[in-house]
């Protein structure tokens, strides 16, 4: 079926983007909107001692300058967390309340201080410049060292030592039994850099406000237009959720940094009302940078015991997870995940887990591509590396002999996941071929002969994708089409396509006349938008789900139309057949029918329509192995992708293309992680160091190089359609793969460890570093 | 961004009168300029379009040199046939700054006045001697990774970010200087530059309205000519360390030797004692290492810079013996 | 102050501030909101615009310093309206775009690219892209769409199917 589940299918949404009629929420023009400008923190912890707005409020244009004490005055609550470990029967967290504009403290550089609304965005900006405020700079630490250190200044008074809460994981005298009687111990320190999503739509809001029936619409940069909602209403404006419609058009990307509101978001809708005039806002780059969520920065002293013949017997680790100024979003998911990820693929017998989640002068955590997988997975892959350089073995070996076997699914691991399916050792050798393993050392003396070091890599990871639950609905029409009401939210991940080819498939109606919408409360009854890598489980077990009601509910249409009992009709390809007649109907006049304006028994209830929900409380595991291949120039400590392979199971594949563009994308952004990306503060000022993209350093097209990618899908057995993620697959695979081929290279020079990026000075100072040494 | 006035003369001398008044700012490529002013570290109250003058041509010199005029861009002077020929240490350089997409709008002139990177100019909530005269340098026990190890002060460490200046001041490039007078004068490329002593913020010796006409390239020295620059990524990104080299060989040895560095100093550095100590002698590790040796003898480095020192030793041996090797 | 425009094949004249930049002007006056703002530092390239054929960065140019440029927008590059050029066609084809928001640049760059050689390899193709930065893709696709389109411009293509081999044609 050329549109069916598994083609490379054209993606519906393309047109618009491809000839430059996306329409992104900064694209959006409405009658007499004003723009606003915030002004932001310049410190990062400082006691705002006075403020003066005269000089803006008084300046060309200008319709009104709203700061911290308006928000105390008006009575607007805060943005809470989307959740604490509380929530969940966790340890007890101190939970904090973000105010949109702050009146007292600010606690990082970036953090909003006041907003000024104006005729045009140029006049907006230039009166906030006007705008004097009183700082008192108090000291501040934006590291996690310096943020546990004694006597370090507290974020929050209240919560001395700025340890919000302790997450552990197993058991700690078995670990420690385990420990005691092994035959080799590896340790190692990793930091796992701060880095930011950067989705190259930079975010926006615009707010309006109908003063005759009070209600309030806003155009969101959001992953997660209902959460928006929600939060807004609820917890920051207090009201009716009635009264507030949130639409996400086009969304220029978002890898978790757009899935729960900021500031500005309710920043527009109060000024909206405070002005009379629909308000916009549109952050610049560097506001971006400062403002957003960022994501990672860990620090882990992780330890390994293991026997003789390098068979894992436990994991120990103590970790430090930033956590920002506030707990914000889902920021408290990273650390969840970051533990009970760590037993990777590896059958192990017991662990002894902790990470505690650290409050710093900084832009908040929010969730990034992975959150928390990637932490983990970079633990235990670096870890086995270690253990195999210690033990004189393969990484090859040293993986081999821990892999849980196809044979223990499903398979429960010691920090309480259920992996249902995967051939972790079967994937594992496909990728090895893929890579020609076994042909590395012709390449390397062929690196060796330019004055290059080469090094390799076998990285293995598993993640945990889906959460939640979700809706999905499909409506037929009069004239027979069907439109898709989607809860979850593409933004760039094709789901107008992908839904389309599981409906057209199931269903049997014409891809083209497939209709799609999503992104937009009132039309959506209820949703929680795409991130976690759900959406093809949840969003598409849904929508088989809600298929099979449409198809029961037809069954029984068909029945009345050819005048036979709705068990002898059944269903193939689109068409209703009545078994003992040659007569039949097809999905399309099915639908037609139910709405026919008389004749309709009243208990079909007028058309075709049915809503379905699927539980996501049972994740999938996609899983998948990565080789690399890394070059290094001695004399600049450049570091090439010579070579890397992926083989990756992502179960059952709704659309190769679209799965391709995903794995690609998630290995950028790891290689970003691993190579690139670092979001730096001083660390005595606790400036920004990074606050444009001259600084922040992101993959471009030359510094990817050739790449092999293959599959060895398992259907996953938990879900109604054997999907499993594939979103966040390459940012959790790449980091340790590459970090462990640069180590592989540098080893025999005598440098024993690195942490991420591997920036070229960072290579080249290590090298020079161990040169010292052996000297 | 603050309101301007912008002004677009129809001659070379007129731009340079309209020039000389308090605040303003002659625009060409703008590609470093307009980011400046989007950042209300540069805030003109005038600008002056110059890019519509005809100075974008290149043109042979009398003394068998080239003439390249200062709106001349980036992408067209590393593609034009005759600088890659005769001055490949040029194209390369100018190869490797930026992307495609400045180089087609950088000019020559621009160029060589870009403005520093470091990072706490770009801030405006940092104290910056360079933005703000007498406010202090953050970069000095700060962050450090791209900041300069040679010719610093206590006030400054910032470097200068042109790989194009570096190749140009190995090449012993001129610098045509039309002033407010209706006059014009040509000065090395070295004067046009200040160190920062007290008053980072003067970075050049230019006067008000004087206006960079053209650059002078003299006749191609002997030699192999290389450019090799060290960052911390392949494209859009500064140099750590880069290095154009001018070695000619003569029965083995060195006969002549121009070398100019980038990411290590306010401005491209050239150091001539360098470049005596090689000429003369035979190629060897430990003469590439007493070049370094006396590059690096005023080197004064912070904690985060301190690698530039072993990373410019090993760049410059690393060049050399490329330079030498084959050209005898 | 009044400038005068040619933004795809068409006279303008719009009233602007002299700070006002060429993005803002083609986004906010002249209403061609497939012109994006990435970064405002020309690093990303989301704002790239053809100037006399040549990629520029819309963000990094004041819009009073454009007049008598030919500008071509993303808007401008389809034939007609509804319809799609080759290379258009192409990213649509190979997927070489997810969330669309660099796409615009992209596509003019690889114009840029394919006007000026007909046959480019892929290292051509990277640095060609190389001043625009895409988050979503990981280049690979949009590589393999440019590819597409200089093969089916050299007039040697029957359409192929994007399952063959895709991974191939990066390696």
């Amino acid at each position: 079926m050329k549109f069916g589940v598994g083609q490379p299918v054209r993606r519906v949404e393309d047109k618009r983007f491809i000839t430059g009629r996306g329409r992104y929420v900064a694209d959006h023009a409405v009658p007499g909107q004003a723009h606003a400008a915030i002004v932001s923190s310049p410190h990062a912890h400082a006691r705002i001692l006075g403020l003066d707005v005269s000089a803006a409020a008084a300046a060309p244009g200008v319709l009104a300058v709203l700061t911290g004490a308006d928000v105390l005055a008006d009575g607007l609550g805060g943005i809470p967390p989307l959740f604490m470990p509380q929530n969940a029967q966790g340890p007890f967290g101190y939970r904090t309340l973000r105010p949109i504009l702050i009146p007292d403290i600010v606690r990082a550089v970036g953090e909003r201080v006041a907003m000024v609304i104006a005729e045009t965005p140029a006049q907006a900006r230039d009166a906030a410049d006007l705008i004097e405020v009183d700082y008192e700079p108090l000291d501040a630490v934006v590291t996690l060292e310096a943020a546990v250190a004694e006597g370090a200044p507290a974020v929050w008074p209240d919560c001395p030592g700025n340890v919000s809460f302790s997450l552990t994981h197993g058991d700690p005298a078995a670990t420690d039994a385990a420990f005691a009687k092994a035959a080799v111990t590896v340790a190692l320190r990793l930091e796992n850099n701060r880095i930011i999503a950067n989705a190259m739509e930079p975010r926006a809001a615009l707010g309006l406000y109908d003063a005759a029936d009070e209600t309030y619409t806003l155009y969101a940069t959001s992953q997660n237009p209902h959460g928006f909602k929600e939060m807004i209403a609820r917890d920051v404006l207090g009201i009716p959720a009635t009264r507030l419609r949130v639409i996400a058009p086009d969304v220029g990307g978002g890898f978790g940094a757009k899935a729960d509101c900021y500031p500005e978001d309710a920043l527009v809708l109060w000024a909206a009302r405070r002005v009379g005039r629909p308000v916009k806002w549109v952050g610049t780059r560097s506001e971006g940078l400062m403002g957003d969520n960022h994501g990672r920065d860990q620090l882990v002293h992780a330890e390994l015991a293991a026997d003789a013949e390098g068979r894992v017997l436990a994991v120990r680790a103590r970790a430090l997870h930033a956590i920002g100024a506030y707990h914000f979003s889902a920021g408290v998911a990273p650390l969840l995940y970051s533990l009970r990820y760590i037993p990777g693929v590896y059958a192990i017998d017991t662990v002894d887990l902790e990470t505690r989640a650290v409050f710093t002068h900084t832009s908040p955590l929010g969730v990034y591509r992975g959150a928390g997988r990637p932490e983990a997975i970079y633990v235990i892959e670096r870890l086995m590396d270690e253990l195999a350089t210690r033990l004189g073995i393969s990484p090859v070996d040293v993986r081999r002999r821990n892999f849980v076997p196809p044979a223990r699914m499903p398979y429960k691991t010691q920090t309480g996941a259920v992996y249902d399916t995967g051939e972790f050792e079967a994937l594992f050798d496909k990728a090895l071929a893929l890579a020609d393993w076994d042909g590395f050392d012709a390449r390397r003396s062929e690196s060796e002969a330019r004055g290059r070091l080469r090094g390799r890599s076998v990285a293995y990871y598993i993640e945990h994708a889906g959460i939640y639950n979700d809706r999905m609905e499909i409506r037929f029409d009069p004239t027979g089409s069907a439109t898709i009401l989607a809860g979850t939210h593409s933004h760039g991940q094709g789901h107008a396509t992908a839904f389309a080819q599981l409906v057209s498939e199931q269903l049997g109606i014409p891809f083209e006349a497939i209709g799609y919408i999503q992104g937009d409360t009132d039309k959506v009854m209820i949703g929680r938008g795409t991130y976690a890598a759900r959406s093809s489980l949840i969003g598409g077990s849904a929508l088989k789900l809600a298929g099979d009601k449409i198809i029961e509910k037809g069954r029984r249409i068909a029945a009345w139309k050819l005048g036979v009992e709705p068990d002898e009709i059944t269903f193939d390809a689109g068409m209703f057949v009545a078994r003992s007649t040659n007569r039949s109907m097809h999905m399309t006049e099915v639908a037609i029918a139910s709405f026919q304006a008389r004749g309709v028994p009243e208990e079909f209830a007028l058309g075709l329509s049915a809503a379905a929900t699927y539980s996501g409380d049972v994740p999938n595991y996609p899983n998948g192995c990565h080789v690399c291949e890394v070059e290094i120039d001695p004399e600049t400590g450049a570091v090439e992708l010579a070579a890397y392979a992926v083989v990756d199971d992502v179960g059952v594949v709704i659309n190769p293309m679209i799965v391709e563009g995903q794995v690609h994308g998630g290995l950028a952004q790891g290689i970003g992680q691993a190579l690139l990306e670092h979001i730096v503060y001083d660390p005595d000022s606790g400036q920004l160091v990074t606050g444009t993209f001259n600084d922040y350093c992101m993959p471009r097209a030359d510094n990817l190089g050739p790449l092999a990618m293959a599959h060895h899908n398992v259907p996953c057995l938990t879900n109604p359609i054997g999907v499993k993620g594939c979103g966040e697959s390459g940012a959790i695979g790449a980091p340790p793969a590459i970090m462990n081929a640069i180590l592989d290279a540098l080893r025999p020079l005598g440098v024993a460890h690195l942490d991420m990026p591997a920036t070229p000075s960072r290579v080249w100072a290590a090298i020079a570093a161990a040169r010292r040494a052996a000297a | 961004m603050r309101a301007f006035d912008y002004q677009r003369p129809e001659s070379a001398e007129a731009a340079t009168r309209a020039q000389s008044g308090a605040e303003a700012r002659f625009i060409a490529g703008g590609t470093n300029l307009l980011d400046l002013m989007k950042l209300e570290i540069e805030t003109p109250r005038t600008l002056i379009d110059i890019s519509r003058l005809p100075l974008d041509g290149i043109a042979p010199t009398e003394a068998g040199g080239f003439s390249i005029g200062a709106l001349v861009t980036n992408a067209a002077l590393a593609a034009d046939p005759s600088v890659r020929r005769l001055y490949p240490v040029l194209s390369r350089a100018l190869l490797a700054g930026a992307s495609g997409q400045l180089r087609n709008k950088a000019t020559t002139g621009g160029n060589l006045l870009q403005r520093t990177r470091c990072y706490y100019f770009y801030n405006p909530a940092t104290p910056c001697n360079k933005r703000e005269p007498g406010s202090g340098c953050s970069a000095i026990g700060g962050h450090t990774r791209i900041h300069a190890i040679l010719g610093t002060s206590p006030h400054c460490i910032a470097t200068h970010p042109s790989d194009m200046a570096v190749a140009m001041m190995a090449l012993e490039a001129e610098v045509e200087i039309l002033g407010p007078d209706g006059q014009t004068r040509t000065i090395p490329l070295a004067d046009l530059y200040r160190l920062p002593g007290d008053t980072p913020h003067i970075e050049t010796s230019l006067a008000p309205g004087d206006l960079i006409t053209a650059v002078i390239l003299p006749p191609p020295p002997p030699g192999r000519q290389l450019y090799r620059k060290v960052r911390d990524r392949a494209s859009y990104a500064f140099a750590l360390v880069s290095v154009a080299a001018i070695i000619a060989m003569e029965n083995g040895r060195i006969s002549a030797a121009r070398l100019a560095f980038g990411g290590l100093a306010p401005m491209p550095w050239r150091d001539r004692e360098v470049e005596a100590l090689l000429i003369g002698e035979a190629p060897s590790p430990a003469l590439f290492a007493a070049a370094a040796d006396r590059l690096l003898a005023t080197a004064r480095t912070e904690d985060g810079n301190a690698f530039k020192s072993p990373l410019a030793r090993r760049t410059l041996a690393s060049v050399l013996a490329t330079a030498c090797a084959g050209n005898s | 102050m009044s400038v005068e425009l040619k933004v795809n094949g068409r006279a303008v004249t719009v009233d602007v501030e002299p700070r006002t930049t060429l993005l803002d002007c083609v986004r906010d006056e002249l209403g061609l909101k497939g012109t994006h703002a990435g970064c405002e530092h020309g690093v990303c390239g989301a704002c790239t615009v053809l100037l006399d054929g040549q990629p520029t960065r819309s963000c990094l140019m004041f819009a009073v310093q454009a007049d008598g440029y030919e500008i071509t927008t993303i808007e401008g590059v389809a034939p007609q309206a509804g319809e799609l050029d080759v290379i258009q066609d192409a990213f649509c084809e190979a997927h070489g775009l997810q969330c669309g928001f660099c796409t615009s640049g992209m596509i003019l760059a690889a114009r840029s690219l394919l006007e000026r050689e007909a046959s480019p390899t892929v290292e051509d193709i990277r640095e060609a892209i190389s001043g625009n930065i895409c988050r979503c893709t990981g280049y690979g696709q949009i590589i393999e769409a440019i590819q597409l389109a200089a093969e089916r411009m050299r007039g040697q293509n029957a359409p192929a199917s994007p399952s063959l081999s895709r991974t191939e044609a990066v390696r």
